[in-house]
């Protein structure tokens, strides 16, 4: 497989063997972006499908002499928020329901399996509680505390103000705390062991 | 406490350093450390869940980034082919050349209702399901191959014990068999019936083959 600069460079004179090689070098990232916004497979691999049929279009418009993974990155990141907006506008559509946790989640977290367990169960408490986030806030918590970006890397990659990317990032939080407190008091049960 | 070689950070400099991490003032890498340190430190944990509860969730930041198997980008390819040559880009990309993919919703859709149609086939035959008398079928004038039957949502049926049928003063079409379900479950029910030429060395004169098809959809599903 050629380098990435050569597949780009390609695909823009529309190489379609050059081009399928690039979605093979990028899907995983893609996807991964699209699952922290959206926290559902499905809805992820739609997105990352739809990501790569927008830059099919696009990337004659790419400038070389910029990075083409925050280029591309903002493709996918607007088509997840633009997701999660018209996902909103269907009453009760796709959303988990909301629901007590009845067996609890263990808290001790530990290696293995049981972490594994245990991210499970808070990526769907997390889908649960997001659902009140707006789009945009629910993008910014996720590339913040999850892709581990700076306020800054986020606010370009939003083409947003780095104090908006606060903004967002504060109400998210606040928001979350308080489903976590309403919902899921059992995890506020002090030091463990 | 559980340490990695590489985490450098013990729970005294976590501690001095929440202040500033609650508030957002740390350099993005620092910030990632500490924020695995609290998830893997009980104790420095509990501090931070209890100035900000969204901390609970830090432990999804160390979800398995490992690549997904190759059966889960089974399609992927081919379904962006799809899309680029339907929005517009005929002249200069190429289809797929094959069926056009279709979302995997509609596909579990089709898929039950394909389930669905194999199980009515069953049940036609089963004894204690009223049918109505069929009315003899008019073969095609001609008899070439043709799809003549036809497709009518022909019967509804509701309530318990006794079924209720349904036809809004529509005649029944000629080609149509009602099957009566004797469970109080919703149910649409759809007949179509296709007719082919006679089978190959059949004699002069024969009449066409009619393969009728049913299917049977519960009304709560939206198809």
């Amino acid at each position: 497989m050629a380098d990435e600069i050569t597949l780009i460079r390609r695909s823009r004179e529309r190489d379609e063997r050059a081009f399928e090689h690039l979605v093979l070098l990028k899907r995983e990232k893609v996807f991964r972006i699209a699952l922290s916004i959206l926290g559902n497979e499905e809805d992820a691999r739609d997105v990352a499908q739809t990501a790569f049929i927008r830059l099919w279009s696009a990337i004659g418009g790419f400038d070389e002499a910029s990075a083409f993974d925050p280029w591309f990155s903002r493709i996918v990141v607007n088509l997840a928020i633009d997701f999660l907006r018209k996902r909103r506008h269907i009453p009760h559509a796709l959303e988990e329901p909301i629901e007590e946790v009845t067996g609890g989640l263990p808290p001790d977290i530990q290696p293995g399996a049981e972490a594994e367990a245990m991210r499970s169960e808070l990526r769907r408490i997390f889908n649960r509680l997001a659902v009140k986030l707006a789009p945009a806030q629910r993008a910014v918590f996720t590339l913040k505390e999850v892709e581990g970006m700076s306020t800054e890397e986020i606010a370009s990659l939003l083409e947003i103000r780095p104090s908006t990317v606060r903004n967002h990032l504060m109400q998210a939080r606040r928001i979350l705390q308080e489903g976590l407190r309403r919902r899921y008091p059992e995890y506020f049960r002090g030091p463990r062991k | 406490m559980s340490h990695d070689p590489t985490d450098s950070f013990d729970c005294g400099r976590v501690a001095l350093s929440l202040p500033a991490y609650h508030r957002d003032d740390l350099p993005p890498e620092e910030r990632r450390l500490i924020r695995r340190h609290i998830h893997e430190c009980p104790a420095c944990f509990a501090k931070a869940v209890a100035s900000d509860p969204a901390e609970i969730l830090a432990p999804l930041a160390e979800e398995d980034s490992s690549a997904r198997p190759d059966p889960f980008w089974d399609g992927f390819w081919p379904a962006i082919q799809e899309g680029i040559a339907r929005e517009g880009d005929r002249g200069r990309f190429r289809a797929p050349n094959r069926q056009a993919p279709i979302t995997r919703r509609a596909a579990a859709l089709l898929v039950l209702a394909a389930a669905a149609a194999a199980i009515v086939f069953v049940m036609v035959g089963a004894p204690g399901w009223p049918r109505m008398p069929r009315a003899p079928m008019a073969p095609p004038a001609g008899g070439s191959s043709a799809l003549v039957g036809m497709a009518d949502e022909i019967a509804t049926a509701s309530g318990s014990g006794q079924p209720v049928i349904f036809h809004e003063g529509r005649p029944l079409p000629p080609t149509v068999e009602l099957v009566r379900t004797p469970d109080p479950a919703n149910a649409r029910i759809f007949s179509m019936t296709y007719y082919e030429d006679p089978a190959p060395g059949a004699p002069a004169g024969s009449s066409p083959r009619a393969t009728e098809l049913v299917l049977i959809v519960d009304a709560g599903i939206e198809l």
